[in-house]
């Protein structure tokens, strides 16, 4: 199992070390907690969709260990202005397939923690009141930033099309 | 054109469906940290087991048991069937007599002695007068320690109550002499004891000297004290993974029994240790160190030479040194040959601490030939120590585990006694394992 999800399980700890050697250990960090929890996880769903729940399930683990070790690390200061919010439904130029390096680019240039909040609740799908625990943070002030990370997502993206 | 949702749609689905290579090796080494940390875990579950034991084995063996010594209180009980004389002329009575209550004409119960053996004038004297009855326990609690036999027998006899219905249905024409039993006399308790014997041959004992036949003689009061409290001054320097650690202190011990001993006291504590980074660790150190030296200059004597803008840096390790105050507490055993073993705990108070880390600082230095014409790039690589602004506060807990010997010297006694310590929990940010073991030295008086 190890060796089966470590690919998976090295992207979504890239996701939150940004480094390569950093983010081998905290995969074995989040395998030792999944290992320990296996026998938690329970799907009741169609058996061919077992696989992405298990994977799902595993990543939500990763990320939770990544929040930790960050947050043992050092705390997360939040600087950004939450106020004028506003959700814009911006268009964006039908572009060809997004690469995940392009991905990680245009998530990389999104402040510390909007990508944080991105990456939880888009991709691991917490919901907010989960991250407000984590990051110890309101709920709403959580959705403000996921709002400001994906309105700035849709802006560098647009502007990349529009600069090729 | 794209709305918002299928952007971000796209970009989970891309996300989810990226799988970095496999990294050769991982499962490996992953497997190796776990082996390591198990044992880790499993020494600090021995030591905490061990630690529980004994107390556990110390509190058994000195929970004080029932003592057959508690004379004491019987003497201080007034129910208790008083001393009687064995094989003396009262036994007989009491075995020859058989008690018949009767109802005589007034409704309270009577009790027929047929007195063959006894003067029948005594027991006369003796029944008719109520207050003969009830002398014994008087006297027993005055303290005066003797006992009436003639009437402990009488005592004895007596165990019918008023209220025996059978008794008195079954109740034969009284002989000559009846004696009436009165009724304020609540004599169950006494009438349902077995009379008690003591083995001290025809010796007449009072209570309080049968209540302290086996008591210990009590030791003088400075004598006891000396021996159970013995003092010593320790001195214990130890090394870990790094250069050597010292502690001095006074320990205090008290002596539970010749075997068993607790002992506690203070300390002053220097205790070092570094970690090794692995290269897994150091690209983390590279991001968090950069900066500090980015733009080194070097001087050349002979020729000028310039640096580039930026360097690499390195971590290569961390070391932590902590200075406080140690508080033992200890269970000790010892032989008679002056062997022990103690196991225990202590807690350091850090009072100073100094984290620093060491990395190899690497940049580019360009120097320009003689003639100027061509230069040459070399790489300059130097240690440097940085100091970290972390500071290590509260307690740091060891398990400590020692055996040794104690040796006559003068007055006192000379302990040697090689230990270990292990903490309870990695220290500071870098989690550093500040095991460390050594000899503690000590004159104990």
């Amino acid at each position: 199992m190890y060796k089966t999800y470590f690919g998976y399980l090295s992207g979504v700890a890239y996701r939150y070390t940004k480094e390569r050697n950093e983010s081998v250990e905290l995969i074995n960090d989040s395998f030792v907690r999944i290992f320990k929890k296996l026998d938690s996880f329970a799907f009741n769903g169609p058996p061919d969709e077992k696989q992405k729940a298990f994977k799902g399930w595993i990543g939500r683990i990763t990320a939770n260990v990544a929040i930790d070790r960050i947050r043992a690390k050092r705390s997360i200061i939040y600087l950004e202005d939450i106020t004028n919010d506003h959700k814009a439904d911006i268009a964006i130029e039908t572009p060809d397939t997004l690469s995940y390096q392009d991905i990680l680019a245009l998530i990389g240039r999104l402040p510390e923690v909007q990508q944080l909040i991105f990456n939880m609740h888009e991709i691991e799908g917490f919901s907010h009141e989960e991250i407000a625990v984590k990051l110890n943070m309101p709920a709403s002030t959580s959705r403000v930033y996921l709002t400001r990370a994906k309105a700035k997502l849709a802006a560098l993206y647009n502007r990349n099309e529009h600069a090729r | 054109m794209k709305n918002e949702k299928d952007l971000f749609d796209e970009i989970g689905a891309v996300l989810h469906a990226h799988e970095d290579a496999y990294v050769p090796g991982a499962w490996e080494e992953f497997a190796k940290t776990r082996k390591r940390k198990r044992g880790i875990i499993f020494l600090r579950l021995a030591a905490a087991a061990s630690v529980i034991l004994f107390i556990g084995y110390a509190a058994w063996l000195f929970t004080p048991s029932a003592k057959v010594d508690t004379k004491p209180d019987q003497a201080k009980n007034t129910t208790k069937p008083p001393y009687i004389y064995p094989n003396s002329k009262h036994d007989s009575l009491v075995a020859k007599q058989s008690v018949v209550p009767q109802k005589s004409a007034n409704g309270s119960s009577t009790t027929t002695l047929p007195l063959a053996a006894t003067p029948q004038r005594a027991i006369t004297k003796e029944f008719l007068a109520p207050k003969n009855i009830a002398e014994p326990k008087r006297e027993v609690n005055k303290g005066n320690g003797f006992t009436n036999p003639s009437d402990d027998v009488n005592i004895a006899g007596l165990v019918k109550t008023k209220t025996d219905s059978n008794a008195i249905a079954n109740t034969v024409p009284p002989a000559k002499n009846t004696v009436e039993q009165p009724t304020v006399i609540n004599n169950a308790p006494i009438a349902n004891a077995e009379p008690r014997r003591y083995d001290r041959g025809t010796q007449r004992l009072s209570y309080d000297s049968i209540a302290n036949l086996n008591k210990p003689k009590p030791l003088p009061a400075e004598e006891k004290k000396s021996k159970n409290l013995s003092y010593a001054l320790m001195v214990s320097p130890s090394v870990g993974n790094q250069k050597m650690n010292f502690g001095t202190g006074v320990e205090v011990a008290y002596n539970i029994n010749k075997s068993f001993s607790v002992s506690s006291g203070i300390a002053y504590a220097y205790v070092n240790a570094g970690a090794g980074r692995s290269p897994m660790l150091d690209a983390s150190y590279n991001r968090g160190l950069q900066g500090y030296n980015a733009a080194p200059s070097s001087a050349n004597n002979n020729s000028l030479s310039y640096t580039s803008g930026t360097s690499s840096q390195t971590v290569q390790s961390v070391k932590l040194a902590l200075s406080g105050v140690e508080i033992p507490l200890s269970f000790q055993y010892k032989t008679k040959s002056g062997f022990f073993i103690s196991t225990g705990v202590s807690a350091m108070s850090v009072i100073g601490n100094d984290l620093s880390y060491n990395y190899i600082s690497s940049y580019a230095t360009s120097t320009p030939s003689a003639n100027g014409l061509t230069s040459s790039i070399s790489i300059v690589s130097e240690s440097v120590t940085q100091k970290s602004s972390e500071k290590v506060s509260g307690y740091v807990g060891f398990y400590t585990l020692s055996a040794g010997k104690k040796i006559s010297f003068g007055k006192g006694k000379l302990n040697f006694a090689p230990f270990i310590k292990i903490p309870f929990s990695g220290v500071s940010s870098e989690k550093i394992q500040l095991m460390h073991g050594g000899v503690q030295l000590g004159f104990g008086f």
